[in-house]
């Protein structure tokens, strides 16, 4: 049940507000532990009882490993245990059937596997979940919870179980003692909420209807131009899609006293690969940060490694890591060194330069102009290659797609189904770029700058949200919903 | 050992590690105050810090510390335990 559809609109969503502010303050945990499970039920009732049992398992293994003094071997085994328990449930529904099929053809034998295996709902966001909390409660950054209920919600809390944002325990915890209403971040809440259906519904839903035909056409039948409007479609499509669902889950927590990390802070205004991964999927980044890179490149240090070489192993196995998680199939691992490359590109120019200016004796300069308009054209280029990969359904589908963005295969420059498509999302595909900008942020400072700035906020701003939400839910009823992309990671 | 003390001998690795000779920190200092303080600049911090004071951070210490004085907090601690 996704968050834009009408059944979780008009009817879960506000049972479960209303019902949490009915009910008593010391059983709302408890009412949205109940709420989550109904919430997975709804969506995939044959996988809840795996997403209990990764609770139970991994709110005793927290106990268990925290029972134990540093450095005891028994507690390094229970760790390696229940991560091996976690990555296997994410390997076998996710990349099993993959793996089968790889070793068949480069060995050319033909094992099969009867059974038809369903990806269950959200795995790959709350393995991350489990895996954080028996990592921190190893390294005693977090201590091991008696109360079942409280790592049940963590791991289960339904705006967060199937896309994330993905906090880390020590963060939701402060959210598990008594919330007090507070009627600024309800009204918060609801506003965020507003955004991401907008987000969802008006711009990325209408972009990706054409996006998809374009996707799906014979490379042949395919422009150039309409290639390029479909790879550029599919940028704006997959940050309102993904951020505008960050956007409604980090605005259900407001209305219920939760704080929720931020996913999104306008990728597309980045000028290195570096800065987009620290603007975009956010959560990802951190949790990829804080498991894997740190400890592989504190392992490598104390080897006695050099810092580069450190950096490099380290970032190696961040990308390799997140290439494989992003999807099944080859072009995903391609799509995690595409960007591991140029992520280790810009750290050789940043030390080149650093180096540089040390011998010269001068400061880091602000960029000029020309310097700024070159780093946006460099990132922007290497996204729309990278965001190609990540839209291709295999290595081969790339190349033919790659082809046709320079005239290889392609059926004209332009015609007449080009038009055609670019009329049918060219209003909201302009709107979908300019607000990928921090226009909002900016336009708000300028009114506020003004005389009588708050009372043409208090004024202008309502209306707007109430044209958004107006508009939004007529899209949904329109009955052209699409799945949330991430959904199918 | 002070924390004073333990300030001037951090605020020396920071700059060398920053390569900003004119470099002052206070308790205060957070990463968002100096521009070259990314993750891996954090990371070969720490790594400096360590090797110059023998201690070992835990991951928390590394993660959480919200700014220099909760980190040299954390280091004296280790420091003490040393003893």
């Amino acid at each position: 049940m996704a968050f834009t559809s009408l059944e979780f609109l008009f009817v879960f969503f506000p049972i479960a507000i209303v019902g949490y502010y009915l009910i008593n303050n010391k059983l709302r945990n408890i009412f949205l532990l109940l709420v989550s499970l109904i919430y997975y039920a709804i969506g995939q009732l044959d996988m809840l009882w795996l997403l209990t049992g990764s609770v139970v398992v991994n709110y005793l293994m927290g106990l268990l490993i925290g029972s134990f003094e540093n450095n005891n071997v028994f507690k390094k085994i229970l760790l390696y245990a229940v991560i091996i328990f976690n990555f296997g449930i994410l390997y076998y529904y996710k990349y099993f059937l993959f793996s089968i099929d790889t070793f068949n053809s480069v060995f050319g034998t033909n094992f099969t596997y009867a059974k038809n295996i369903i990806l269950p709902l959200g795995v790959s966001f709350y393995t991350f979940r489990t895996v954080s909390y028996c990592l921190d409660v190893y390294w005693k950054t977090v201590k091991p919870q008696k109360n079942i209920i409280d790592v049940a919600l963590y791991i289960t809390f339904f705006p967060q179980v199937i896309m994330g944002p993905i906090s880390k325990y020590n963060d939701f915890k402060s959210n598990l003692a008594e919330r007090a209403f507070d009627f600024d971040n309800f009204l918060l809440g609801f506003k965020r909420i507003i955004i991401g259906l907008a987000k969802k519904l008006i711009i990325a839903d209408t972009i990706g209807s054409v996006v998809d035909k374009v996707f799906a056409m014979e490379t042949t039948e395919r422009s150039v131009v309409l290639a390029w409007l479909g790879i550029l479609g599919y940028i704006i499509q997959l940050y309102y899609d993904f951020s505008g669902y960050s956007d409604i889950a980090i605005g259900i927590g407001n209305l219920i006293g939760f704080k929720t990390d931020e996913n999104f802070n306008y990728p597309y205004i980045s000028k290195t690969v570096t800065e987009y991964w620290s603007r975009w999927h956010i959560t990802l980044g951190t949790w990829l940060k804080n498991y894997l890179y740190t400890p592989i490149f504190r392992s490598c240090m104390d080897k006695g490694m050099t810092k580069f070489r450190c950096d490099t192993l380290a970032l190696l196995g961040v990308w390799l890591f997140a290439g494989i998680w992003h999807g099944v199939g080859w072009n995903y691992l391609v799509y995690g060194l595409y960007y591991f490359a140029f992520i280790v590109f810009e750290r050789i120019c940043e030390d080149i330069k650093k180096k540089k200016r040390k011998k010269m004796g001068i400061k880091k300069q602000p960029k000029t102009i020309p310097q700024l308009i070159r780093a946006h054209v460099y990132f922007f280029v290497a996204l729309i290659f990278g965001q190609l990969l990540f839209r291709s359904d295999s290595m081969t589908s790339f190349w033919l797609y790659f082809g046709n963005m320079f005239g290889i295969g392609a059926k004209s420059l332009c015609d007449k189904v080009t038009l055609y498509f670019w009329k049918q999302i060219a209003v909201v595909f302009i709107v979908g770029v300019i607000f990928s900008f921090p226009v909002v942020d900016v336009i708000r400072q300028r009114v506020l700058k003004l005389n009588g700035g708050e009372i043409i906020k208090g004024v202008v701003s309502p209306v707007i949200y109430g044209l958004m939400l107006i508009v939004a839910i007529s899209f949904a009823f329109s009955g052209s919903y699409r799945g949330f992309i991430y959904f199918q990671f | 050992m002070t924390k004073e003390s333990v300030l001037k001998d951090v605020e020396e690795i920071m700059r060398e590690e920053f390569e900003d000779d004119e470099l002052e920190i206070t308790y205060e200092t957070t990463a968002a105050d100096v521009e070259e303080w990314d993750s891996l600049a954090h990371l070969s911090l720490i790594h400096e810090i360590e090797a110059k004071f023998k201690i070992k951070f835990t991951m928390g210490e590394i993660q959480d510390s919200k700014n220099v004085g909760e980190l040299l907090d954390a280091l004296l601690k280790h420091v003490e335990e040393k003893k």
